[in-house]
């Protein structure tokens, strides 16, 4: 149920007609009416054509005392009697024939709404069944990621518009996020930076490049931040969970949106060593069991952090058996892992899920915020513009396996062998200057044999950059046809106006399938501090959880990470399509878990 | 019926005078039953021993103990049953300030409100008086904050009952 509609059954039920007439309904002008009322007075209105005196005697006769007549004639606001509560003062004018209503005078307030031009487009925080747009998509222009129930269901959201009449200053508890690192000169995020003091000035540490700028050459960690915490009510941009915030950044994966356990148990532990209590981390794996991994979250239950994870992009059951996905499958009290929903609070189309992994839902899809600049992208059709050379016969050549252009080596692929004791190779001349960081998106199938190498390689100068270049890769001993394989690698080294990147296949006494380079896109990004995006995940919908966790500590500053989980846990809001497939079948509530009081422990009776 | 010869009962009745002192004791025609001063207990209530109309020392008719305190079969006069019932403190803003608190509920006792008065924190602790009987007691937490974001109020379960008997 609403405020309004529970306010509404309030006023109705204390309204009083005199007389025969029933209540008037001039009260339905009460929607909107949230709280209580005056305790200690309520509003009379007397019939028409009942004197002053006559009114003053009625008035009297209940021990009640005329505070003052509205400007609204026919209404009084009357003071009742000391100790009498409002109720029976409003009932003790029922029957009266010179009065035609009594009712509390009700105590309004604002609902706290940000000012912020993006928060209409935050369905996240207010579904208002409006269709989101792709007015803010990196690059510009691009369409929205996901388009099932979009628009969605009005209400179907964190609810957090009630919480924030209460708190919207999160800056006594410290969130950190552990991700791609953050643009801290945001416009929407400078503000709400964590202080790290002389020694991190940039407001963290960066684990991938081992120095104290946590810059993010991704976007990822800035969107991460974004949710949590975007300066709200600043009239610009998006507005976060916490319109005030500590945001701690800690880089643990690089420009391509990756890092390694040694990366991610620093910043974990970076961030614990400096007084973080909310770590977000958006991130995950397939693998084994991570014994390091998992050590570095126990030891932030140790020193009380509540670690909120994704439950991963796979579309899959974690719990299967098959598909554990690391960290949301560890089993530390301190983790909170989140699934994605959907516009309309449908379980997104890719979230994986799992009924004993898995803990909650929250908006996950086309979510807009902060990004940590202008995304480009040069995609190539790879059926022109190639150079080829080769010390056989044969060599790379546009081919179409499956239907899909691509470059083939050999020209019979996948049918034939490539040459023995052969270098093939290939390159192309790219402008991608000007921008901070340029990442390779490379899909291809490959089977080599032992000994033959599939290569990359780029030059900022230009030609064959086998010949003089830097090497961005290796690959030998490796049969992955007909499975498209992708790389994404770093390529900003090489970024220039005419820098030149190429593949080479080299064997030597043995042949197998080859090569297949089916999709080739430079993915740039230039830093700035105004830009948005609005992109999908379970990475997306970890953030709106974290961000109600470091809003519940901060109101609640005695909050242990046990009462935070217990909060968002047992308080959120039942949802269908998370029944079976999360431990609770809810989706993250913030002001059902903003009023959360947990059941009292320990009692003890003795008897003197 | 027919009725025991006259001499019968005269004897019967010198019996009866011999076994209840009447005609001894104080000279009145009665026995003390009791001691001056002295109580005991009839269920809950208190009797005392006072002389009654014709002078002799006789049980009161019960008579409840006065304010909190009940009488306690044991020692036979009316004590107070203090019960000290305490539970961990709750870390929710609201119910460690205004408008929140606890209550304790025993079974068949009116609601004990432990408000939040001052400081960091409401108290953990209340004292209840409760007559000899057994009891079940449990604890809410309170806050002002509702589930709607108004200040109507809100409390948390009911805490594990915890018995109690008190002697």
């Amino acid at each position: 149920m609403t405020t309004r509609s529970v306010v509404l059954a309030l006023a109705l039920s204390l309204l009083v007609g005199g007389g025969a007439r029933a209540a008037s309904p001039r009260a339905l002008s009460l929607a909107g009416a949230r709280g209580l009322y005056v305790p200690d007075e309520i509003l009379v209105q007397f019939r028409e054509g009942v004197s002053s005196r006559a009114r003053f005697a009625a008035v009297a006769a209940r021990g009640h005392e005329l505070a003052a007549t509205l400007s609204w004639p026919s209404w009084a606001r009357v003071k009742v009697q000391p100790g009498q509560s409002v109720e029976a003062a409003v009932g003790s004018y029922r029957g009266d024939p010179a009065v035609a209503l009594a009712q509390p005078n009700f105590l309004y307030r604002a609902t706290t709404v940000p000012d912020d031009p993006g928060y209409a487009q935050q369905w996240g925080l207010k579904n208002t069944g409006q269709t989101i747009t792709a007015d803010n998509t990196q690059p510009p222009g691009s369409a929205l990621e996901y388009t099932t129930d979009n628009p969605g269901t009005p209400a179907d959201d964190l609810n957090v518009e009630h919480a924030w009449d209460h708190i919207t200053d999160c800056s006594a508890t410290v969130v950190a996020v552990v991700d791609s690192g953050v643009n801290y000169g945001h416009q929407d995020l400078a503000a709400n930076m964590w202080n790290g003091g002389a020694s991190f000035p940039n407001h963290g540490y960066n684990y991938v490049d081992g120095n104290a700028d946590p810059m993010d050459l991704n976007g990822h960690g800035t969107h991460v931040a974004g949710t949590i915490g975007a300066v709200g009510n600043n009239a610009l941009g998006v507005v976060g969970v916490c319109w005030k915030a500590q945001i701690m950044a800690v880089r643990v994966l690089d420009a391509t949106g990756v890092g390694s356990s040694a990366q991610i148990l620093q910043g974990i532990d970076f961030a614990v060593q400096h007084g973080a209590k909310v770590i977000n981390m958006s991130l995950g794996g397939n693998g084994a069991f991570d014994q390091a991994y998992s050590d570095a979250i126990t030891a932030a239950q140790a020193a009380d952090v509540l670690v909120v994870v994704a439950a991963g992009n796979d579309g899959v059951d974690n719990d299967s058996g098959t598909a554990p996905t690391y960290p949301c499958n560890f089993t530390q009290q301190n983790l909170l892992c989140v699934a994605a929903l959907d516009q309309s609070y449908q379980l997104a189309s890719f979230s994986n899920w799992g009924a004993i992994s898995v803990d909650v839902g929250a908006p996950g899809t086309n979510v807009l915020s902060t990004w940590a600049g202008t995304s480009g992208q040069i995609t190539d059709p790879l059926n022109t513009g190639w150079t080829g050379s080769t010390t056989t016969a044969g060599g790379w050549t546009y081919g179409t396996p499956g239907g899909t252009a691509c470059l083939v080596d050999p020209s019979s692929y996948p049918d034939g062998q490539y040459a023995q004791n052969t270098d093939d190779r290939a390159y192309k001349v790219f402008d991608v200057s000007g921008a901070s960081v340029v990442v390779a998106e490379i899909a291809f199938a490959v089977d080599v044999a032992n000994g033959d190498y599939f290569r990359g390689a780029c030059n900022g100068a230009g030609g064959d950059p086998f010949a003089a270049g830097t090497t961005l890769g290796a690959i030998t001993n490796m049969a992955t046809y007909p499975r498209l394989q992708t790389a994404n690698i770093d390529v900003t080294s090489c970024a220039s106006a005419a820098a030149s990147f190429g593949f080479q296949l080299q064997s030597g006494a043995s042949s197998a399938r080859g090569v297949a380079v089916c999709g080739l896109t430079f993915k740039g990004l230039v830093t700035n501090a105004t830009s948005y995006n609005t992109i999908a995940g379970t990475s997306m919908a970890t953030p709106a959880t974290a961000g109600v966790a470091t809003l519940l500590r901060a109101y609640n500053p005695s909050y242990t990470y046990s009462d935070t989980v217990t909060a968002i846990m047992l308080a959120g809001r039942p949802v269908p399509a998370l029944s079976g497939k999360t431990t609770t079948g809810n989706a993250v509530d913030a002001m059902l878990s903003l009023a959360y009081i947990h059941t009292p422990t320990g009692v003890t009776a003795n008897v003197q | 019926m027919r009725s025991p010869p006259l001499v019968l009962q005269f004897g019967l009745a010198l019996l009866v005078a011999l076994l209840t002192g009447c005609g001894g004791g104080n000279g009145k025609g009665c026995q003390n039953a009791c001691t001056g001063g002295a109580t005991q207990c009839s269920g809950l209530q208190v009797q005392t021993c006072a002389a009654d109309s014709s002078g002799c020392l006789a049980w009161s008719t019960p008579a409840a103990c006065p304010g909190t305190l009940s009488c306690n079969a044991t020692h036979g006069t009316c004590i107070d049953h203090q019960v000290t019932i305490a539970w961990t403190a709750n870390h929710e803003a609201g119910v460690n300030g205004a408008g929140g608190g606890y209550q304790v509920s025993i079974t068949g006792q009116p609601t004990i409100d432990v408000p939040y008065a001052s400081g960091p924190s409401a108290p953990t602790s209340t004292v209840a008086h409760l007559p000899t009987g057994s009891y079940s007691v449990t604890v809410k937490a309170y806050a002002a904050l509702d589930r709607q974001g108004g200040t109507t109020g809100n409390s948390s379960a009911a805490s594990q009952p915890v018995p109690i008997t008190v002697p």
